[in-house]
């Protein structure tokens, strides 16, 4: 009786030993921290720095760079997107996180350059061990061009509000791609002297918000088994 | 018991949480006149969540910081699109400008985003959240720290010289409206703070191309090396004006002659004088760093 009653007890401990196992494995195939101590997310801050994480209303890829007011030296500089003029631009879409540098103690200056001359500059002071987001009142607007042929590639220009003066130059694209201003009041102009086009769209750009500016004849709609279609205007 | 001891731990790491991390919002205070008179004390103002105004003064647009400003005046009406502003700035002087201000009355409605006007001031006051169309607004007074110095101006002056070989003395030189020279380190934007800068030297680009390289040496006797856009090529869809800005008035300033403007194309060389006020401070910071 007393071995039997011993089997059962080193049953019951091999089988609570195997679920445990098993739990083990599973747990640690789908924990979302590998064995380097990576894990999704931001790492953790370095010992004896800050951080500054860019909050730029949903645009996790701006061009930026920090100077060390003391020093007037730039410290750090991220510059993930092509120029707004450049022909072969696109969105990438892979980044999930918004952009962080670590950096010493003290105060600096964050610019974030933007697809026309004005960029955003933000003073701020990073304290040893915590966050200090910065936000940057920056939108996005696209321009879709299409003729007869489709989505085509046409350079435009960026105004201000009043058309006096010239701040930035453009080129659509076939794919997606958002062109980041800082907010107010722009007015988009396309000329083509060949074809007699001429447009110019006034676009409110707003923090957080994108904007797409649809010129030429509208896509046309998709047939069945094809692809998503264009958004439209809002 | 557990469930409070829990609930108490959550709270602490709430407190942590919340000291461990911050926004930067604007630090800026003001009160704001409407038109009938009535006062708002707001905190955190902005304009279009910007620390900044998109004024034209002698219509040249001009980005004016608002830490800048003590005093705002419109002196347009409410259905105006554009509105005459006196800006009182907080080394006293006053400057006379145009600022858009949107017809709260008219909205653009073909403008893509909106079919009202988004230029508005907002901030927060002891109430809540605060905004109030730029239209409706009469008078801003901004309420900066006690104590706390206005941000320099200079005056710079400097001696350009084009590559015809011509020179000319100019006071309060500005590249494009601003006291900073844009210019391109490989792909990227960069500037160059004119203030700081004794001397740049403009080589010559390749017939046709776009760009010209420089070399701009600072005070501190520091080099930086890049280029800058110097296009007289037209753009499609650049209207007169402003390509003629573009092409010949890439550096303004005031002449003995009278104002003065000149293309990013036509300068070889810039020779800033260091101001006086300056150089003796920093001759005083060394002397008293001596004793």
């Amino acid at each position: 009786m007393a071995l039997r009653r011993g089997h059962n007890q080193a049953r019951k401990w091999l089988l609570t030993g195997a679920l445990i196992a098993i739990f083990a494995v599973i747990g640690g195939c789908a924990s979302t921290s590998s064995s380097s101590g990576r894990s999704y997310g931001p790492p953790l801050i370095p010992e004896g720095k800050g951080r500054l994480l860019i909050q730029a209303g949903g645009i996790n890829e701006v061009n930026f760079y920090v100077i060390d007011e003391e020093t007037g030296e730039e410290v750090h500089a991220e510059s993930p997107r092509t120029s707004g003029s450049s022909p072969i631009g696109y969105e990438s879409g892979s980044r999930s996180m918004p952009q962080f540098v670590d950096l010493d103690p003290g105060k600096y200056l964050v610019v974030v350059n933007t697809d026309i001359d004005d960029s955003v500059e933000k003073e701020i002071e990073v304290v040893m061990g915590q966050d200090v987001y910065v936000s940057i009142p920056v939108g996005r607007f696209q321009v879709i061009f299409s003729d007869s042929q489709g989505r085509s590639q046409v350079p435009f220009l960026i105004y201000d509000y009043n058309l006096r003066t010239m701040l930035g130059r453009g080129m659509t694209s076939t794919e997606v791609r958002y062109f980041i201003v800082p907010v107010g009041e722009y007015k988009v102009r396309i000329e083509n002297s060949p074809t007699g086009l001429d447009e110019i769209r006034p676009v409110q750009v707003s923090m957080g918000q994108t904007q797409n500016i649809l010129i030429g004849p509208p896509p046309s709609p998709a047939q069945p088994g094809e692809g998503g279609t264009e958004a439209g205007q809002p | 018991m557990e469930c409070k001891g829990r609930s108490s731990w959550f709270v602490v790491l709430a407190v942590l949480w919340a000291s461990a991390s911050w926004a930067i919002t604007s630090p800026l205070k003001a009160t704001i006149i409407d038109r009938y008179g009535n006062q708002h004390q707001v905190d955190k103002f902005t304009f279009q969540g910007r620390q900044d105004l998109e004024i034209y003064i002698q219509d040249q647009r001009k980005l004016m910081p608002l830490e800048k400003v003590a005093r705002l005046r419109f002196e347009g009406e409410r259905g105006d699109e554009e509105q005459r502003i006196v800006l009182v700035l907080r080394n006293g002087s006053e400057e006379k400008a145009v600022m858009q201000t949107g017809s709260s009355s008219s909205p653009h409605q073909d403008a893509v985003g909106g079919g009202s006007s988004g230029r508005r001031f907002a901030g927060v006051t002891t109430l809540g959240p605060f905004s109030i169309l730029a239209s409706d607004v009469r008078e801003i007074v901004l309420r900066h720290p006690v104590g706390e110095l206005p941000p320099a101006d200079k005056i710079l002056k400097a001696s350009i010289i084009t590559t015809e070989g011509k020179r000319f003395e100019v006071e309060d030189l500005l590249f494009r409206g601003k006291q900073r020279l844009d210019f391109f380190r490989g792909r990227n934007k960069r500037f160059i703070p004119l203030a700081k800068v004794e001397r740049i030297d403009f080589q010559d680009g390749a017939i046709g191309e776009e760009f010209r390289p420089i070399t701009a040496t600072y005070w501190t006797g520091k080099t930086v090396m890049g280029t800058v856009e110097a296009s007289t090529v037209r753009l499609s869809g650049e209207t007169d004006r402003s390509y003629f800005e573009r092409v010949n008035k890439a550096f303004t300033g005031e002449s003995g002659s009278g104002p003065f403007g000149i293309g990013m194309h036509a300068v070889r060389h810039i020779r800033f004088k260091k101001d006086k006020s300056a150089a003796e401070m920093e001759t005083g910071e060394e002397s008293a760093l001596e004793k």
